[in-house]
């Protein structure tokens, strides 16, 4: 990080290449949509050469700073862009026929989450995804969204309330 | 590929909603192609190193535009003194005469044959006889629209 700072393209390559794919993760999971991911990880890559100098490893290990910057990115992203339902949200939130492209009762299942998710504010997405898929902890959480850890405990609370009505059908299925 | 950021189980209760989310969130098997983060970092790279000379663009626009303001300004203004020489009033090859000048060469003056005030009369006879007073609004492009600003009395009403 610190060659990076430095202005050494190829410590930059070579931080990508570690970063790049669990940034992806994270990203669609924010934002619901690989081509948006992709941006907002590209986005992310330069505020990372950018602010390279500010990083302080005595706080943070690199990927959490990382993802700290692409979870904003995913946020700013989101506000920028107007709400556009997918063709097929509202045929396969509705029906418990599994589409074409479901065809496990698994994939199916976390089809209907993911949509689920997919209708909470930015915020509450990002903080579901932290929380859950990396473990992050409320001060962790609080740092990425530049909120207090208090807010966070109540973005989680909140989305995780919405999603236990918006997932009722599927607390037989578990 | 997997998303393996300090991954540690929820702590809260593990009801069915936690279930359902923590599957749903840690399922990250994103396909991402072999050169796909290099051609990331690359595509970063030129756009960190071609923004410099973006960010001087408008200021190299703003600059341009201040100058040939300023210089049509110049242009424009009426030249209180056609020789140039700096001196509003004052007549061509003529310097300005202080207090202290008289038609006698100063002692120690070294004649080296260029063309020197001689005198203050001759001076005083090429200088304008109504010089600008003091307090008549300067001669420029910018009190021309002063000039020429209607004042409250002269609006026309619609």
């Amino acid at each position: 990080m610190a060659d990076v700072a430095a202005g050494d393209d190829e410590a930059f390559r070579a931080l990508t290449e570690v970063l790049y794919g669990p940034a992806l993760g994270t990203a669609m999971k924010v934002l619901g949509s690989r081509a948006e991911a992709e941006d907002a990880v590209q986005t992310a890559l330069v505020k990372l050469w950018r602010t390279a100098e500010r990083f302080d490893p005595a706080k943070a290990k690199v990927e959490t700073w990382f993802r700290r910057i692409v979870v904003n990115c995913c946020i700013d992203r989101k506000r920028s862009l107007k709400p556009v339902d997918p063709i097929d949200e509202a045929f396969d939130l509705e029906s418990d026929e599994p589409g074409p492209e479901a065809e496990t009762a698994g994939l199916m299942r976390d089809k209907r989450v993911g949509d689920a998710v997919m209708k909470l504010p930015a915020r509450q997405r990002a903080a579901i995804t932290l929380f859950y898929g990396d473990g992050a902890t409320m001060n962790e959480i609080a740092e990425a969204l530049e909120t207090t850890p208090k807010a966070v405990e109540g973005l989680l609370a909140r989305a995780r309330a919405e999603l236990a009505k918006m997932l009722e059908g599927l607390r037989e299925e578990l | 590929m997997t998303g393996d950021w300090n991954v540690n189980p929820p702590s809260n209760d593990e009801e069915p909603i936690d279930r359902l989310l923590t599957a749903w969130a840690r399922d990250r098997d994103v396909e991402v192609g072999p050169d796909a983060a290099r051609l990331a970092a690359d595509r970063a790279l030129a756009e960190i190193h071609a923004a410099p000379q973006r960010r001087w663009m408008p200021a190299a626009i703003f600059g341009g535009s201040v100058a040939a303001a300023l210089g049509g300004v110049l242009l424009l203004s009426p030249a209180d003194d056609p020789s140039g020489s700096g001196a509003p009033g004052a007549a061509p090859g003529v310097e300005l005469a202080s207090s202290s000048s008289s038609s006698a060469p100063a002692p120690g003056a070294v004649d080296d044959g260029l063309p020197r005030f001689v005198g203050t009369e001759a001076a005083l006879a090429a200088l304008p006889e109504d010089l600008p007073d003091l307090d008549d609004p300067t001669d420029d492009a910018l009190m021309a629209s002063y000039v020429f600003t209607l004042g409250p009395a002269e609006e026309p009403i619609y």
